[in-house]
């Protein structure tokens, strides 16, 4: 599991940064020594970690108390964001629409 | 003393009686500004016209003073939007971009009678300990020019800093960067003045689905209070054995000693798992910031490329010129931690320690009422000294980190200097939505400590 030039292109990918070169080789490193030290969190036994499923008495109640204590609200329409305003500070705009470079091909 | 040097509780009560107006505090706060930003760069854009303009407005109108904070300025971090006006969350990818839209905290605030001052300076999307990682520079400390989260910033420079429960402030307007870990809370001159703040903006909000809809108790009542008889303080001695500055800990013991000489009983916790936390929390919160950044690709707001061929380039070119260096860091680790393959060895892991190391506060809850311990193992660091090893960096939240992962309140307080003259803070962790146990605790304890430190003594 060790962080090599084929894991970074490929997380550069997933997250949609272009990386220079310098920055993928500084990063490449420094991803390294982070993962190497979060690894530590495989020592430690989860056997008796409060499971995911709802048997378990104090995620019940947990999940008793969150449906209560953050209830969702009505669905009820309601003013949204002023659209000009919004789009006033788009970096590109046209016709009351964001404008990006062309998506799909002629 | 300049009406700037008093706390934001003491104000009111000045106004309330009339001895100053708004506009009079709003005077001496810009003329403060003027001499100190200089050379601290506290703001990212510090709105000196509009304090001005709207105290004299509110002044010359009246009624200010039937409201909480009587016409008075407060400043909020920039990754809280304020409709109209810039928010960049110390971050060229959102430079020059106004908000349509206020946070739920900006209108609490204003509704309580405050005024916005302005926009503070953050590491770029709180990534970091020290603003050296924002887009605007870095933000001196008073205490030291040469060096510079709410309760690490806080306790570096002798003030107070509160992180209240998880789910009791709205983070509706905060700028998302961890959602199951980021809150909103206030930093002051004193205990008091955090919890008036604090009792402004709680309160469930329906604009966010996380905000619990539980009583908002009187907090500032809450200061007033001595704690109940019998008041029991826990102290992880196992925790704070992964390491202190010797500093750091003489402090602590002198802070352990002023509390059992006024009779609060001091015992010792456990918390296991604590040691994890800085792992645990790295590997949640740079998954859920990769993910809740994803949304600054160009297209709707900040920064966009300016060559690009395709739209793919447009995107990945933008996040490459307008992030920084730690923000990216953050979320290749987020996404590598989150990515097929990976996804259960660490994220998953994480969340299962997540939940080991909330147990075991619940466990020392049933021994004492509120956790005590140092708010940093050093004394604040200087500029330079932890940014060449970003890991550095993270370990200096060891002691902090662990309140964020369970969502407990927590609240840093000054506890003493060192012998170098730089400010010590301790502080006290309680049980979920327990703000005013934690409050009363701490107010009780800042009568003890009485620190009366002051920048340049």
């Amino acid at each position: 599991m060790s962080i090599d030039k084929r894991m970074i292109d490929h997380l550069e990918t997933l997250a949609r940064i272009e990386f220079t070169p310098s920055e993928k080789r500084l990063f490449t490193l420094q991803l390294e020594r982070i993962v190497g030290y979060i690894k530590q969190l495989h020592q430690v036994d989860t056997e008796t970690a409060a499971p995911a499923g709802p048997a378990h008495p104090r995620e019940a109640e947990a999940a008793a108390l969150d449906a209560e204590a953050t209830p969702l609200r009505p669905d009820d329409p309601g003013t949204c964001l002023d659209r000009d305003a919004v789009l006033d500070e788009a970096p590109e705009s046209k016709d009351h629409l964001f404008r990006v470079p062309r998506i799909i091909e002629r | 003393m300049g009406l700037n040097e008093f706390g934001l509780f003491e104000l009111i009560e000045m106004v309330k009686r009339g001895d100053v107006s708004p506009f009079d505090v709003a005077n001496d706060f810009v003329a403060a500004a003027d001499r100190w930003e200089p050379r601290i760069g506290a703001y990212i854009e510090f709105y000196a016209e509009d304090l001005l303009a709207q105290t004299r407005r509110l002044t010359e109108a009246g009624g200010y003073e039937s409201t909480r904070f009587a016409g008075l300025p407060i400043a909020v971090k920039d990754n809280i939007t304020v409709r109209g006006r810039h928010t960049t969350c110390g971050s060229r990818i959102l430079a020059g971009w106004s908000s349509p839209y206020d946070a739920t905290v900006i209108a609490r605030l204003r509704r309580d009678g405050a005024v916005i001052a302005g926009k503070t300076n953050l590491d770029e999307f709180g990534m970091g300990s020290s603003t050296e990682n924002s887009a605007f520079g870095p933000t001196r400390n008073p205490w030291d020019p040469t060096g510079g989260s709410i309760r690490q910033p806080a306790a570096f420079c002798g003030v107070v800093g509160m992180k209240p429960t998880y789910g009791r402030v709205s983070r509706y307007g905060l700028v998302a960067f961890a959602s199951s870990l980021d809150q909103i809370g206030p930093i002051a001159r004193n205990v008091r003045d955090c919890a008036l703040v604090t009792a402004s903006i709680s309160g469930w909000d329906c604009a966010d689905a996380t905000s619990a809809r539980v009583d908002v108790p009187d907090f500032e009542a809450a200061v007033e209070r001595s704690p109940e008889r019998g008041f029991m303080v826990g102290v992880p001695w196992d925790l704070l054995s992964a390491g202190m500055d010797p500093v750091v800990a003489d402090n602590f013991k002198t802070v352990i000693g002023a509390l059992e000489s006024n009779g609060v009983g001091v015992v010792d916790v456990a918390l296991l798992h604590s040691r994890y936390a800085v792992a645990c929390y790295y590997t949640i919160a740079n998954a859920e910031a990769s993910s809740n950044l994803a949304r600054f690709d160009g297209v709707k707001y900040g920064h966009r490329a300016r060559t690009y061929d395709d739209l793919e380039a447009m995107i990945t070119r933008t996040r490459d010129e307008g992030f920084g260096d730690e923000v990216k860091r953050r979320i290749l680790l987020g996404t590598y931690v989150l990515s097929a393959g990976y996804y259960d060895a660490f994220y998953l892991k994480a969340q299962k320690v997540r939940s080991l190391v909330t147990a075991d506060f619940e466990r020392a809850f049933e021994r004492c009422d509120a956790v005590l311990l140092p708010t940093s193992p050093t004394p604040a660091f200087r500029f330079g000294e932890r940014t060449e090893e970003p890991l550095e960096m993270y370990l200096s939240d060891v002691f902090t980190i662990p309140a964020n992962l369970a969502g407990l309140p927590a609240i840093t307080l000054p506890s003493g200097l060192t012998p170098d003259g730089m400010p010590l803070g301790v502080q006290l962790i309680g049980r979920p939505f327990a703000e005013t146990t934690v409050l009363a605790g701490a107010a009780a304890l800042e009568r003890m400590i009485d620190f009366k430190g002051r920048p340049g003594d």
